[in-house]
């Protein structure tokens, strides 16, 4: 388990990451949205053990990471950008990481390298961008360790081959307990996958919960009021993030289970109304529109 | 082959990201020892290629056997050489630090920061001496085909290799710290300009500024620029220069300057660094790539230590070019402090709006520039009235006016050193009561208030604390006014021994003195003296053990004896030593009558027979300086009297001294009383041709009938009388 307590990082005047305090439980796909410059590559390179708090504790297993080789060991982290050795090749890799990591498994890398068609005495920086981070992948998974850190890692990756690594992802995870932690942008990919999403928001944590629970308790909810009396009444009742009508048809996000929601709109006379799940995408915009990033201010401002 | 996660694993993978930078340190020892020697050596033997006799051999066998020297042991070239791969290797190792990537590659590794930086560090080391030492092994099998390889020189070349290491490790860490207080190699290569100048240049520059403001700042002092504490490189340059002659010749020691010493300096300042790379290695944030500066915290100190040292530079050099014009040296220091934070503005901040900000430091630091400036203008800390407390001094050495240069080399047993070093180095006068009694009557002068007249004259005091430390001073005492004390140090043994290495006992014997010549500086060269060396000598020394300095002070020397010794170290190498003769120097002058030589006639018959004509010019250069109204020509300003007559010659020359002992020792050498004599005489060679000497007389010397002559005469003529 990784745990992070009230950990903050700072550069020069500005908190990057601000007393954030998350666990990241084994077994389980967590992943780390937030909106641009929310701190998650800071949190995810001192996770990594890359770089120190300024304030706070990040614990691996109950070890301090930081400059910790008994803690690091169990960590792979893959940037958004990976490096390689100039003029280096897979085998090349292979070789190198093989000495660093003690349970790196040579023959599943060659494996994967052929399954996934890159040439092990190529140079690897005369792949694709896309292949780069492949390799990336690959050298992270046969690393062995019990956490893989990625980074915009599925960013680049076309759909096929992101399906692919998510199967691969989940046969680790079956067969020796694999617990992913996964950054991006890109929350249709998270919403497959993840267990567990933490929401970051200028350094600090809007949230972190069990994605099952967080979409069991956030509905959106379209319905037609009979006045506006009974509107105001949903209002008092209902704890709503988000409201938007046009017409008569009143559309609202609001925190609650479905069975919550459905009970107190049978107090409520309406002409007709609907409760609907969120996809990850309309949690994370209603859920940082509430601190105040609101794309409606970006886009009519 | 596979090394599982092992230290040699680490290491061999390192290794292998460093093939360049092997291969080029490789390559540059390469040329340097087999590649050079091959080419100089066969250079040297093709040149006597067909050449028989034994003489020429033994000369190409001793050039070759000197390039082999050269090469192995001690040179120049060498340290320029293992300071440049040193930054490479250095910087080479460490710069992944200035990339985010590779950041993120290797400290998410499961590698600690001690062993990384072991690794590193190691490898970077092992790439010198591998390189280094397959190298020289091969250049001495080259050596050893040409047949001049020997056991001194391989003693020699280890040693040599030793202090090279040492040299190498204080540059490579100095490197490795530039790289980690900077975050980008363009920042780095500047810090490394101020690790490794920084300290010289600001010892120049204090140096710069006491020579042009204290008035009793000693000479001896500008050679402190070089107590460098932490510069590995004026660490190996003063062995080499200063003290290399140990390195070949073990007895040729210079004291301060050994093998040990150095040898231990430069480990010290190794380790010291050493230890600072390993600490800020465990301490530098990863994210620091990218940032000019990685810890922040020293920013402002830097700042202030550059924008001091900028600013005192700046207002020392606008004040000498606007003619020590203090306000314009004070303007100075706002522009070059200012311009000195702009520039650290920009490379701190890469950003032309940023060079506005930040001026609290800057402040402070122009404060401190002219603070420091006008503190030693107008010397506020009272250097120049200040000498230190007797109880704190061990002993001193004195140079004294009229005591000076004789173009001898000084022959010390274990090395050779020109006069003035010698006299420093053994000089110790332990009496201080008397220096102290002298220096009361020096002259309060300072920069500011000093005036010319003439009647000052220098004396050099170095003053030997017993903290160790040393405080050269050079002073300023009306000589004639002090001649009973000036006696008295001159009588001194102490001041002898080390003002006259003859006065040393058993000298002829110790440094095999088989010959000596006589001169008095007439042009008749130098005359052998048949003498028995040891009588010669001790004439000598009786009659400087009878000579005071006050005769010394107002006499012109009459001759100068030359000693030849031969080099105590090899028979090829000669010394001499110069010594003058006085008018009260009685046994000498009998020994030298004995021998045959006319020491009372300095200008023999035949040189006074054969003059043309006596020309005597009296100079007035203050006719020169005439209100505007009265312009005088430069020809106005002497007059000259032609004597032609043989029998005026005699009385004429009678005093006269050769114009080449003007250059021996004599506080009267420049002051001929505005005379100027010129004598002609017939060239051998062409008979419408003269030749032109000139003679000068000792103050008060002058004949009479010549400066009546002068009298008669007026300004811009000129008169023959016969």
């Amino acid at each position: 388990m990784i745990t992070l307590t009230n950990v903050s990082k700072r550069f020069d005047d500005v908190w990057a990451v601000n007393n954030v305090s998350l666990t990241m439980q084994e077994g389980n796909v967590f992943g780390l949205i937030g909106t641009n410059g929310a701190g998650k590559t800071t949190l995810l390179r001192m996770v990594a053990g890359i770089m120190k708090p300024d304030g706070g504790h990040v614990l691996i297993d109950d070890k301090p990471v930081f400059d910790n080789e008994n803690a690091i060991k169990d960590v792979y982290f893959i940037p958004d950008e990976p490096f390689f050795f100039r003029n280096a090749n897979g085998k090349d890799m292979e070789k190198y990481l093989k000495t660093i990591y003690e349970k790196f498994d040579s023959n599943a890398f060659y494996e994967y390298l052929e399954k996934f068609s890159l040439d092990k005495n190529r140079k690897i920086s005369t792949f694709s961008k896309g292949m780069q981070k492949q390799m990336a992948i690959i050298c992270g998974l046969c690393a062995n360790t019990k956490y893989l850190i990625c980074d915009e890692t599925f960013d680049g990756l076309d759909p096929v081959m992101r399906q692919g690594i998510k199967a691969i992802f989940a046969n680790h995870m079956e067969e020796r307990g694999l617990t992913p932690i996964i950054a991006s942008h890109n929350l249709r990919e998270l919403e497959d996958i993840c267990d567990t999403v933490g929401l970051l928001h200028k350094g600090g944590v809007i949230l972190s919960k069990d994605l099952l629970d967080m979409k069991c308790n956030i509905q959106k909810i379209q319905c037609v009021f009979a006045t506006e009396e009974e509107e105001n009444k949903a209002m008092q009742k209902l704890a709503v993030l988000q409201k938007e009508k046009r017409g008569m048809l009143c559309t609202m996000t609001a925190r609650g289970s479905k069975e919550e929601i459905q009970t107190a709109f049978t107090t409520l006379d309406t002409v007709f109304y609907e409760v609907l799940p969120l996809s990850l995408e309309e949690i994370f915009i209603s859920e940082t529109e509430v601190v105040g990033y609101d794309i409606k201010k970006l886009i009519f401002s | 082959m596979t090394l599982k996660n092992s230290f040699l694993a680490d290491v061999y993978e390192n290794m292998k990201r460093r093939n360049w930078v092997f291969w080029l340190s490789f390559l540059t020892f390469l040329c340097y020892f087999p590649g050079y020697l091959m080419l100089s050596l066969n250079n040297i033997r093709s040149r006597y290629e067909g050449v028989t006799d034994s003489a020429s051999l033994i000369r190409m066998q001793e050039r070759m056997d000197e390039t082999v020297e050269v090469l192995f042991l001690l040179n120049g070239f060498m340290p320029v050489l293992i300071i440049g791969l040193a930054i490479l290797i250095g910087m080479q190792g460490f710069a992944y630090l200035h990339n985010k990537r590779q950041v993120d590659f290797y400290h998410s590794q499961p590698v600690s920061r001690k062993r990384r930086f072991t690794v590193l560090w190691l490898n970077g080391i092992m790439i010198f001496v591998v390189t280094y030492l397959i190298n020289m092994v091969l250049g001495m099998a080259v050596a050893t085909v040409f047949g001049c390889m020997s056991g001194v020189i391989f003693t020699g070349a280890i040693k040599a290799f030793f202090l090279y290491l040492l040299l190498f490790l204080g540059i490579y860490h100095i490197a490795i710290i530039a790289i980690l207080l900077t975050g980008n190699t363009l920042v780095s290569l500047l810090a490394m300009g101020v690790l490794l100048g920084y300290e010289l240049a600001a010892r120049a520059m204090n140096v710069f500024m006491a020579t042009s403001f204290f008035i009793t700042y000693g000479s001896g002092e500008e050679e402190k620029i070089f107590d460098t504490l932490f510069s590995p490189i004026v660490n190996i340059y003063k062995y080499i220069i200063l003290g290399g002659r140990e390195y070949n010749y073990s007895q040729y020691a210079n004291e301060n300057y050994t093998y040990g010493n150095t040898a231990l300096g430069l480990f010290v300042l190794a380790f010291v660094f050493g230890v600072v790379s390993f600490f800020l290695y465990q301490k530098r944030a990863s994210e620091s790539h990218g940032n000019s500066i990685s810890f922040p915290k020293i920013k402002e100190v830097l700042r202030f230590m550059l924008l001091v040292l900028m600013g005192s530079f700046g207002t020392y050099l606008i004040y000498y070019v606007a003619g020590e014009n203090v306000a314009m040296g004070l303007a100075g220091a706002v522009f070059f402090v200012a311009l000195g934070h702009a520039v650290i503005q920009l490379i701190y901040e890469v950003d032309f709006r940023a060079i506005c900000k930040k001026w609290l430091t800057a402040t402070i630091s122009l404060v401190t520039v002219i603070l420091v400036f006008l503190g030693f203008k107008y010397d506020w800390t009272g250097y120049d009235q200040r000498i230190p407390k007797q109880s704190q001094v061990e002993s001193v050495y004195v140079s004294l006016a009229a005591e000076g240069f004789t173009n001898s080399n000084y022959v010390m047993m274990d090395g050779t050193e020109i006069y003035h070093q010698y006299k420093a180095r053994r000089m110790e006068i332990t009496d201080l009561d008397i220096i102290y009694k002298l220096l009361e009557n020096r002259e309060r002068i300072s920069m500011n208030t000093r005036t010319f007249d003439g009647t000052y004259e220098t004396i050099d005091v170095n003053f030997r604390l017993k903290n160790g430390k040393t405080d050269y001073r050079r002073f300023y005492l009306r000589y004639e006014e002090n001649l009973g004390l000036l006696d008295e140090i001159y009588h001194m043994e102490e001041y002898q021994l080390a003002n006259n290495q003859v006065m040393e006992e058993d000298f002829v014997e110790n440094y095999r003195i088989v010959s000596a010549t006589y001169n008095n500086g007439s042009g008749n060269g130098a005359t052998p003296i048949d003498a028995d060396m040891q009588a010669l000598v001790e004439a000598y020394k009786k009659d400087v053990e009878n000579v005071s300095y006050t005769e010394v002070y107002y006499n012109y020397p009459k001759a100068q004896i030359s000693l030849m010794g031969i080099g105590i170290m090899n028979e090829e190498y000669r010394n001499s030593w110069n010594i003058l003769i006085y008018d009260s120097y009685k046994n000498t002058i009998a020994l030298l009558e004995e021998s045959g030589i006319d020491v009372e006639h300095v200008f023999d018959e035949s040189f006074i027979n054969s003059i043309q004509k006596i020309e005597v010019r009296l100079d007035d250069y203050k006719l020169l300086t005439p209100s505007a109204t009265e312009q005088v020509s430069y020809l106005d300003t002497y007059k000259t009297a032609i004597y032609t007559n043989p029998e005026v010659y005699e009385k004429i020359m009678e005093n006269a001294v050769p114009s080449t002992n003007r250059w021996w020792p004599n506080r009267n050498r420049s002051d001929n009383d505005g005379y100027s004599i010129y004598i002609y005489t017939p060239n051998p060679y062409n008979a419408s041709d003269y030749y032109m000497d000139e003679v000068y007389f000792q103050t008060g010397e002058m004949p009479q009938f010549i400066i009546d002559d002068l009298e008669k005469i007026p300004f811009g003529e000129e008169v023959i009388i016969k």
